[in-house]
Order: C-alpha cells, then sequence, then structure tokens
C-alpha cells in the first residue's frame, strides 16, 4: 500500500495494519496512576491478551479503548480512530463485554440480544437471523425465552459474549471473561472463544483479552502482555515469553520459618560469586517455596543440594519444571498473580497482630 | 447553550429510541408487584381522603373540594411516578453495569435521552390513566362543556397532551437525579425534589386561598410547573364549572381555554429549560468523554514541554518547542519510529503536513540527532 494513503485522520498506522495503537496511554485520578505511559500494538486476526493481578490497569485500558474513559495523557486509536476525538467512529466496530455480568436479569436471552441489536440500528430479518445465529454459537437456543435470572453464572456469560459479536465488530473486547466460573464453564467459555477465533478467521477481527488465569493466557492468546501497577513490563507470544527467561525451574521446600535465610544463602553462593554463578534468579512463590531459575537443571541440582547442606539448610521437597507463564511473571514483578491480594491481607494483619502484642 | 442549539437538530436513530423505550415498558409491566404498589396510594387517597376533605367543607363545597383533590391527585401520581419511574431503571443500571452497554453503542447520546425520557414519561401516562379510571368510578368526569358525552371526549385530548407533557418534565427531572446520585441516596434527593413540587403549587392547595391568607404567595406557586399541570387538568377534568383555575382567573377574568394557552405556553417552557438540563446532566453522565475538548488534553503546555527539553542547547530547544507545538504525541512517536527505520521521506512529510517547513524539518533532524546522542552518552554513564 502507497505510504501517503496510510496516513490517516491525525494518526498514522505503520507497517502492519494495527488494530490498536496505544502510545503513552494513561489514566489516573489524582495521585492514584491506574494506567501508566504504556505502549502496544494489536494486529489484526490476533488474540491479545492482558494479564496481570487484580488492580494492574487491565479494565482502566479496556474502558480506554472502548471510549467510556477518558485518557489523561498518551493517544490511542482503534481502527485507525482517534478514542477521544473519533470516539463514535470507534463505538461502530467495537464490541465490549465487561467484567461484572451485565445482562439484564428482568429481560429473556431474546429480548437482551434484541436491545443490543435496536442500539445499532439492526432491524427486521436481519436483526432475526443475526440473534438466531448467536444464540446457536453459544449454545443458548433453547433457553432464549427464559428469563436471564433464571440462566446460570456460565450461561450469562456466553449471553453477553454473544451479544458483544452480535454487531460484528472488528475487535472485541473481553474483560476477564471466566472471571467467577467454576471450572467446567470456563473451560466451555475458552472453546467458545477458540472456535470464534477460527471461524472468523484472519481477517478484520481481533479479540483484545484480560485476565489473570495463567493457563488462560497461555492456552488462547496469540500475544500477551504483561501488566503490573499500570506499566506493560513483558510483551511477546507466550512461547517466546517463557523462552526468555530460558531455562529451567528447580521449586523447593522449606522450613518457612527460615525460607529468608535460605534465600540469602543461596543467593550469596549461587548467584553472587561469579565464576561459580549458575543461578539466573531466586523468587519466593509461596510460604514456604523457593523457585529457582537455572539453565540446566542437571548440572544445578547437585549444586543446589550442596549449598543446602553445606548452610544447614532442610529441603523437604524439590520439583523440577519448565517455566510456565506464572514464572514469567514472578520473573517480571517479582511476586505470585495468585497470592498477591492474600499475601498484601495477611501482612497487614500480621503486621497488626504483632503491633498489639508488642503494646500489651 | 452550544449544547442547546446542537439539540434542536438531533439526528433520530429511531431503532435504538424504539429499542429502549421497549427493554423499559417490557421490565416494568413485567414487575405486576411493583405496579400494584404504586397504585395502593392513589387509590386510597382517590377513594377516602376526597369524600374526608369534602364532609369537612360542609354543604355547597363538597362537589368543588372532590374536583380539586381529584385533580391535585392525578397530578401527584405524574409527579411521582415521572421522576419514579424514569430515574429508578437508570440507577439500576449504573449499579449493575449496565450502562456501560449502551455507553459504548453507536448510538448518539441524545438519542439515548429522548429513549428513556419517553419510556419513563409512558409508564407515568399509564399510571395517572389508571388513577383517572379509578376517579370515573368516584364521580370525577372529564368536562362536558355543556355538551355531554361528546364534550367529554373532546376534554380527553387536551387532557392526554397535558398529562404527557407533564410526565415529560417530570421524567427529565427524574434523569437528572438519576445521573447526579447513587442508589443509596436516590430516595432522599427523590423526596427533596418530589415535596415541593406537589405541595408548593396548586396540585393541592388552591392558590387564590393561599393568596388570600399570605398576599403575594402565589408567585412562589407559579415557579412551579405543577401549578399549571393541576391548572390545565382541573379545566378539562370535573364536572363542576366555576372552579376559579389560577391562571384564568389571575390572567384572564375567568376564561378557561385563555387560561389553558398560559398553562401550556408556560409547561413548554419549563419543558425545554428540563429538557436541556436532562441532556447535558444525564446525557453528559453516559461517559466520561462526551468528546470536545480533546485537544486540550493532548496537546502539552509550553511549560510541560519547556521542561522536557531544558537539558538541550538554546537553538535545539527551540525547534523542539515549535515542532512539538505543531506535532501531537502520537504523530512524534510515530515520526520518530519511521525516522529510525530509515524512513524520513515518509515522516518529513508528515511534518510538513502539519505545517512546518523543510528548513525546520532539517533543524529538527539535527537536533533530534544530538538529543539521541545526549540520551545514549547518559545511558552509557549510567
Amino acid at each position: 500500500m502507497n505510504n501517503e494513503n496510510r496516513i490517516i485522520k491525525g494518526g498514522y498506522l505503520s507497517e502492519n495494519e494495527y488494530i490498536v495503537e496505544a502510545f503513552n496511554l494513561t489514566k489516573a485520578w489524582g495521585d492514584l496512576v491506574a494506567v501508566d505511559h504504556i505502549n502496544f500494538e494489536i494486529k489484526s486476526g490476533e488474540i491479545f491478551g492482558f494479564l496481570g493481578p487484580n488492580g494492574a490497569g487491565k479494565s482502566t485500558t479496556i474502558k480506554m479503548l472502548c471510549t467510556l474513559y477518558l485518557p489523561t495523557d498518551g493517544r490511542a486509536t482503534v481502527g485507525g480512530h482517534d478514542i477521544v476525538q473519533e470516539a463514535e467512529e470507534v463505538r461502530k466496530i467495537i464490541g465490549y463485554v465487561p467484567q461484572d455480568i451485565t445482562v439484564d436479569g428482568r429481560l429473556t436471552g431474546y429480548e437482551n440480544l434484541e436491545f443490543q441489536a435496536s442500539l445499532y440500528g439492526l432491524k427486521g430479518k436481519e436483526k432475526e437471523e443475526r440473534i438466531e445465529e448467536m444464540l446457536k454459537l453459544v449454545e443458548l437456543g433453547q433457553r432464549a425465552d427464559g428469563l436471564v435470572d433464571t440462566y446460570s453464572g456460565g450461561m450469562r456469560r456466553r449471553l453477553e459474549i454473544a451479544r458483544g459479536l452480535l454487531v460484528e465488530p472488528q475487535l472485541l473486547f473481553l474483560d476477564e471473561p471466566s472471571l467467577g466460573l467454576d471450572p467446567v464453564s470456563r473451560k466451555s467459555i475458552w472453546e467458545h472463544v477458540a472456535r470464534l477465533q477460527k471461524k472468523k478467521g484472519k481477517e478484520n477481527f481481533a479479540i483484545f483479552m484480560s485476565t489473570h488465569y495463567m493457563e488462560e493466557a497461555d492456552r488462547l492468546c496469540s500475544r500477551v502482555g504483561i501488566i503490573d501497577r499500570g506499566r506493560i513490563v513483558a510483551l511477546d507470544t507466550p512461547a517466546n515469553l517463557k523462552k526468555q527467561i530460558g531455562g529451567e525451574i528447580i521449586e523447593i521446600d522449606v522450613d518457612s520459618a527460615r525460607i529468608k535465610r535460605a534465600m540469602k544463602r543461596f543467593e550469596k553462593f549461587g548467584m553472587e560469586d561469579q565464576s561459580n554463578r549458575f543461578i539466573e534468579k531466586i523468587n519466593q512463590v509461596g510460604d514456604s517455596t523457593i523457585a529457582i531459575e537455572v539453565k540446566d537443571t542437571d548440572t544445578a541440582l547437585p549444586k543446589v543440594f550442596k549449598i543446602a547442606s553445606e548452610n544447614n539448610i532442610e529441603i523437604q521437597q524439590v520439583h523440577m519444571r519448565a517455566p510456565s507463564l506464572e514464572d514469567v511473571f514472578i520473573h517480571y514483578t517479582g511476586k505470585t498473580l495468585r497470592d498477591e491480594d492474600a499475601s498484601d491481607v495477611m501482612g497487614f494483619i500480621k503486621s497488626q497482630i504483632s503491633k498489639r502484642l508488642r503494646s500489651l | 447553550m452550544i449544547g442547546g442549539i446542537e439539540m434542536l437538530n438531533i439526528e433520530f436513530d429511531f431503532e435504538a429510541i424504539k429499542g429502549i423505550v421497549k427493554r423499559e415498558l417490557i421490565k416494568y409491566f413485567r414487575n405486576k408487584q411493583q405496579i400494584v404498589s404504586s397504585l395502593i396510594m392513589p387509590t386510597i387517597f382517590m377513594l377516602f381522603l376526597r369524600p374526608g376533605f369534602a364532609g369537612i367543607g360542609g354543604a355547597g363545597s363538597e362537589a368543588y373540594i372532590m374536583d380539586y383533590l381529584g385533580a391535585g391527585i392525578i397530578c401527584m401520581v405524574i409527579i411521582m411516578s415521572g421522576i419514579m419511574l424514569s430515574g429508578m431503571p437508570i440507577l439500576f443500571d449504573k449499579m449493575m453495569g449496565f450502562q456501560d452497554i449502551y455507553a459504548v453503542a453507536p448510538v448518539k447520546r441524545r438519542n439515548l435521552v429522548l429513549g428513556f425520557l419517553i419510556g419513563g414519561a409512558l409508564k407515568s401516562c399509564f399510571m395517572s390513566s389508571v388513577v383517572i379510571i379509578i376517579g370515573l368510578f368516584t364521580g370525577l368526569f372529564p368536562y362536558d362543556w355543556g355538551l355531554g358525552w361528546g364534550g367529554m371526549l373532546l376534554s380527553i385530548i387536551p387532557l392526554a397532551f397535558t398529562i404527557f407533557l407533564g410526565a415529560i418534565i417530570y421524567a427529565c427531572i427524574g434523569l437528572c437525579i438519576a445521573a447526579r446520585t447513587d442508589m443509596t441516596n436516590a430516595f432522599l434527593w427523590n423526596n427533596l425534589i418530589n415535596m415541593p413540587l406537589v405541595f408548593i403549587s396548586g396540585a393541592i392547595i388552591p392558590v387564590d386561598a393561599f393568596e388570600a391568607s399570605l398576599p403575594g404567595s402565589q408567585y412562589i406557586f407559579f415557579l412551579n410547573p405543577t401549578t399549571f399541570m393541576a391548572d390545565s387538568i382541573r379545566t378539562f377534568l370535573g364536572g363542576t364549572e366555576g372552579i376559579p383555575a389560577s391562571t384564568a382567573g389571575v390572567f384572564f377574568n375567568g376564561n378557561l381555554l385563555a387560561g389553558f394557552a398560559l398553562d401550556m405556553l408556560i409547561m413548554f417552557g419549563f419543558g425545554a429549560l428540563l429538557f436541556y438540563l436532562a441532556f447535558r446532566i444525564f446525557g453528559g453522565s453516559l461517559q466520561e468523554s462526551s468528546g470536545g475538548f480533546a485537544g486540550v488534553i493532548h496537546k502539552k503546555s509550553a511549560e510541560a514541554r519547556k521542561k522536557w527539553f531544558k537539558d538541550l542547547p538554546p537553538e535545539d530547544r527551540d525547534i523542539m518547542m515549535k515542532v512539538t507545538s505543531k506535532v501531537n504525541m502520537l504523530q512524534m512517536g510515530q515520526i520518530m519510529q519511521l525516522a529510525g527505520e530509515g524512513k524520513q521521506d515518509v515522516a518529513a512529510k508528515m511534518l510538513k503536513d502539519a505545517g512546518l517547513t523543510d528548513e525546520d524539518i532539517q533543524k529538527f533532524w539535527a537536533a533530534g540527532m544530538r538529543m539521541m546522542e545526549q540520551m545514549r552518552e547518559k545511558r552509557v554513564c549510567e
């Protein structure tokens, strides 16, 4: 395509015809910076995922791109349209499935879709056909005339996805599509998303999803952005991300009371000594578990045991595995995804208790 | 008043309006409990309050009080249901996050507002119709103009028009409240606005009676649209001749039709004002970005930019300031990227489109290169 043709209103589509381009996108409420100057692009035809703990800024980013929030700084385009100045144009090409389940419980499944269709100006036969097709896609045809209040959580989520797709968007936003669902429903949602991508093919359709389930990101996404405290800390395909941290992981269980000391010892003898260095990184991943990133397990394992025995560290369990996305997350942020909230709360409670004890 | 002008050349999106109205009505009529419970109070007022008060009045004034209060109770129904039935669903939508669904739809905000206004007003009209039908059993008939049945049927047309206009007015108020509050405080606001609208008006209290005991007080009543709505309803509902409809009585020497015309005119005035407010307040609350002020956000202030370039030599700083005043941040990023990829010609074209001269562009490249050098050195030092 001619270069000049690609210069569009206010923006410029670079080499690969991105459906989303974000440049220094920022959202702050006073001092609270939810999204902090992030940059990324989404290509047409891919499933792009944001992986991060609660409060990392995933939903805020999605809401900005959906024209619900006004960015504090930076810019973004969706389908070449500025999300602020050409909000109306952006709205025409996106589908949005919010994090909270928002189908109307007092309406039937069919009526919910009908309402959505009317907002997008669909009418007559086309509307009916489109609704039927969507209900079939998410396997809700049988229950279409039942009140949504009588649906299960998984069914509501599927109805929501159908609603998001009803208007044939070029970009579908799925904000935590499997949040609060049991494993079976979650799996069925994943299957639906995967089937959708297959059906729609490569042309003119992309999904932007956010999640805090590793497995979800790993299975579905063609590229994953790891986001923490409003910043993208890593962005690549899941395979490349895992490759980046390289090597393998040795997990050892030790006495939880002495875990800090054990980590310091491993750091001292495995990392600081340049000639003997065999450990890439050490992270605590649980109350009593240390994850040691190494290049090669075969040679590293004896060394780990040697350090342990020399320093009186009692190893209760050893486990070796290839790195998962979770390890990538830990590698970049220094904390686990799952325990983020829990550990903070526990830390707070512990500090409160010790304060009380001291004052006694 | 730019918003007001925009409001007039509205592009109607009938599908969306129809969809919203349909949703509102389906949900309303499906909730039988709500309908029954909200009809209890007006029914009791109609059946017991009116004859009770009429009895106190003594001989001769009974019919007068029955009719006067009848119209007043209908006004009360229009006000309360108008505000509640348009506001409550929006509060629920807000709480459930459903509002995002129509906020991200490519529908003009004004069409959304119109849909909710019409939906709310229709529900309110339904409520008041039911109360009027209950009133028929207690002898509260449309005014017959001395023409019998035909006259009564004739009265229904202006009556229906008044009720719809009133319902729209109070639906506007309901939307404004719902846009600015949440579930917990809604009832508080509802009372705060409901009570004065009902009681500081000619709906229940006769304006002339109050004026007689407190001279000048009628002007307070005239600040309330309810006074004129009650007036108009009273003209066409009630069998007794000679009820002094206040505008007719005060301004037109008892000419009912002239009074009605003035009532309508004033209600249209109130309606236009509240319409405008509903568009601004509710329409604006649908999302943060209602557009329009984007330029301010993306163009950095001169002070902020000065800070970025404070380490540069003065001539470089000048050209950087000049370029960044013409090119926004996204374009800047793209220009940098293009230059990095060796496509200076395309980047130069973007700069030229932004209104920079060739000389400026040359200077900008030179300054950019020096800046990059500087940054690289810094990084090496660190």
